[in-house]
C-alpha cells in the first residue's frame, strides 16, 4: 500500500477497511435509505461531512479531554454537527430538509461516525482527522449509492425519481423493503472478500 | 490541574456543554423567523394545492391564499342563511330533534354526532390542534369547496393533511403538510401518484377506504392505534354534557371491533349517543354495509400498512369536518 498517509488513510477508508464491507459499521442505514438513491446521496453526504467535522473537532480538544467524559464529550460534538447541520437545512433548504424528515437526526446514530472518533481522531492530528472522516464517509456513500442504484432500479423502475425502465417492467416490491439491502449488501462483501487476498478471510 | 480529577472533569464538561449548546441555540434562533415564515408559506401553499389552485411560487401563492380563500369562521357574516353562532348550531343541524346539547341523537345519528362534536365554534372542530382558523371556503368555476387541515397519529408520528372537498362530499385535492413516515414507504404519501388519486373521488357517505394489498382485511394496528386519538376528540366534545359519560363509553369501545373506516362515524356516534347506546352499533353497521360500493376507495402505499391506514382515519376525520361545516353553514349536505 502507499506510504504517503494521506493516501494510505484514503485507500484504507475507501477499499482495504471500507466501513460497510469489511468494518460492518452503518448497516441500519444502509438497510433503512437506499431504496432511494436521492435520499442515499443526501444521507451519505450527510454522514461525511458530520464524521470529518466531528473527527476534526474531537481531535483538535483530544488533549484537554478528561478520559472519564472521553465518549460522553465526543457524542456532544457529532450530535453538535447533525444539529447544525439540520437547522441549516431547514432554514435556507427547506425542500431537501423536507424531503430528508427524520433521516438528518438519525445521522447521529451512524456508528461510522463514533468509531472514527475512537479509533482515529482521538489519536491523531486534526487535518488527517478530517481527512480521515471524509474518505470513510466516501467509503460509506460509494457502497450505499450502489445498492441504492440497484434497489431503486429494481423497486421503483427509476433512478434519482425519473422513470428508467419501461412501463412493462414490474417492480420487485421486495427492493423497496429492508431486506434487499441485506442480500446486495451481503453479495458486496461477497465479491469485495473475494477480490482481496486470501489473507484477509474472517468477518463477522 | 490533574486532567483526570473530579474538578476537572466537571469544569471540563461543563464548558464543553455551555459551548456546544451555546451555538446551537444561537443558531437556532437566528434562524428560527426563516424557519417560520418557511413554514407558514408552505402552510398557504399547501391549502391552494388541495384546492387545485396552480401557482408558480411561494409569493404567488401567498397573493392566491389571501384573495381566493376565505376563513370560514373570520367572516361569520358572510355565511348563508342564519349565521350559525357556535351555540345555536346544535339547533341548525336539521333533523335533529332535540336542541340541548346532550339530547341529540336523532335519525341522523352519525351527523348529528359529527356536528355535535363541532359545537364548541363549529370551525374549531381540531381546535385541540390549533386555535387559529383551520378551514378555509373558495370557490373555484362557481363551485363551493371547502378546505380543512387536519392532524393525527401516523406509525412515526403526527400527519398534517389539508383536504378540500366540494359540498356534494366529492373530493378536490390532498396535500401533506407535515409527516415524518418511514421515507420510501410510509412518507409516499407525499408524492404525486397517491395524492392524484384523492382529486374527483367521490366519497361513500362522506367516508373513503383506502386499500392496501393483502393486509386489508386485518388493520387491527393502525386502526386501533388510530382510534385512541378520534376517541379523545369524541370525548372533548361531550364533556361538557351531563351524563356522557356511558355514551361515549359506548361508543369508543365498540368501535374497535367495526371496521376500519368506520372509526370516524363510530366516534361521531359516540359523541351523540348520550341517551341511547345502542347508536353507535347502528352508524358502524350503515357504514359497514357502504364498504361493498367501488367508489371511495384509495390505494394504500405498497408495503406501507400502517400509514396507509392513518391516512384513512385522517382523510375521513377531514371529510367529517368538511360535512359538518356544510351543516353548519346552511344544511346543503348530500345525505349518502
Amino acid at each position: 500500500m502507499a506510504k504517503n498517509p494521506i493516501l494510505k488513510t484514503a485507500v484504507d477508508n475507501i477499499w482495504t477497511n471500507n466501513p460497510i464491507f469489511i468494518q460492518i459499521l452503518g448497516i441500519c442505514s444502509t438497510l433503512a435509505v437506499t431504496n432511494s438513491m436521492r435520499n442515499t446521496l443526501v444521507m451519505t453526504v450527510g454522514v461525511a461531512l458530520t464524521t470529518a467535522f466531528s473527527s476534526f473537532t474531537i481531535s483538535l480538544i483530544k488533549n484537554l479531554i478528561p478520559k472519564k467524559v472521553r465518549m460522553i464529550t465526543q457524542v456532544i460534538v457529532i450530535s453538535f454537527y447533525v444539529i447544525i447541520i439540520d437547522i441549516l437545512l431547514r432554514a435556507y433548504l427547506p425542500e431537501v430538509s423536507k424531503q430528508l424528515g427524520p433521516y438528518v437526526g438519525l445521522i447521529i446514530t451512524n456508528c461510522i461516525i463514533m468509531g472514527r472518533a475512537e479509533a482515529f481522531a482521538q489519536a491523531n492530528p486534526p487535518f488527517i482527522s478530517f481527512w480521515d472522516g471524509l474518505t470513510s464517509g466516501l467509503g460509506y456513500m460509494m457502497v450505499l449509492v450502489f445498492i441504492s442504484v440497484v434497489r431503486e432500479l429494481l423497486g421503483f423502475g427509476s433512478l434519482m425519481g425519473v422513470r428508467i425502465m419501461p412501463d412493462s417492467f414490474t417492480p420487485w416490491t421486495i427492493m423497496i423493503m429492508a431486506p434487499s439491502a441485506f442480500f446486495i449488501v451481503a453479495m458486496i462483501m461477497w465479491w469485495a472478500k473475494s477480490m482481496k487476498k486470501p489473507a484477509s478471510s474472517g468477518g463477522k | 490541574m490533574n486532567k483526570d480529577s473530579i474538578v476537572y472533569t466537571v469544569i471540563f464538561s461543563a464548558i464543553v456543554c455551555l459551548l456546544f449548546v451555546g451555538i446551537l441555540a444561537l443558531v437556532q434562533a437566528s434562524t428560527a423567523e426563516r424557519v417560520a415564515a418557511y413554514a407558514e408559506a408552505s402552510r398557504k401553499a399547501a391549502f391552494l394545492n388541495s384546492l387545485g389552485i396552480a401557482f408558480k411560487d411561494l409569493n404567488e401563492a401567498e397573493q392566491l391564499f389571501n384573495t381566493m380563500l376565505t376563513p370560514i369562521m373570520a367572516t361569520p357574516g358572510t355565511e348563508k342563511g342564519t349565521t350559525p353562532s357556535p351555540e345555536a348550531t346544535p339547533g341548525t343541524a336539521k333533523s335533529v330533534s332535540g336542541t340541548a346539547k346532550g339530547a341529540t341523537p336523532g335519525t341522523e345519528k352519525s351527523v348529528s354526532g359529527t356536528a355535535k362534536g363541532a359545537t364548541p365554534g363549529t370551525a374549531q372542530t381540531t381546535a385541540h390542534d390549533k386555535q387559529s382558523s383551520v378551514a378555509y371556503r373558495a370557490v373555484i368555476d362557481g363551485i363551493e369547496y371547502f378546505a380543512v387541515e387536519q392532524s393525527g397519529p401516523g406509525l412515526w408520528g403526527t400527519i398534517t393533511i389539508i383536504l378540500a372537498a366540494s359540498a356534494d362530499g366529492v373530493i378536490r385535492g390532498i396535500e401533506i403538510v407535515s409527516q415524518n413516515e418511514t421515507p420510501g414507504l410510509g412518507g409516499r404519501i407525499d408524492e404525486p401518484v397517491f395524492k392524484k388519486q384523492f382529486v374527483g373521488k367521490k366519497t361513500i357517505n362522506w367516508k373513503i377506504t383506502v386499500r392496501s394489498g393483502s393486509e386489508a382485511s386485518a388493520p387491527q394496528n393502525s386502526a386501533a392505534n388510530a382510534i385512541p386519538g378520534t376517541g379523545t376528540g369524541a370525548a372533548a366534545g361531550t364533556t361538557s354534557t351531563p351524563g356522557t359519560g356511558t355514551g361515549a363509553a359506548t361508543g369508543t369501545t365498540s368501535t374497535p371491533g367495526t371496521t376500519k373506516s368506520v372509526s370516524g362515524t363510530g366516534t361521531g356516534a359516540a359523541a351523540g349517543a348520550t341517551s341511547t347506546p345502542g347508536t353507535g352499533t347502528v352508524a358502524a353497521a350503515g357504514a359497514t354495509s357502504a364498504l361493498g360500493v367501488s367508489d371511495g376507495y384509495i390505494d394504500g402505499i405498497t408495503g406501507a400498512t400502517r400509514t396507509s391506514k392513518s391516512m384513512e382515519v385522517i382523510v375521513n376525520k377531514a371529510l367529517e369536518t368538511i360535512r359538518a361545516l356544510i351543516d353548519a353553514a346552511g344544511g346543503t349536505t348530500v345525505n349518502g
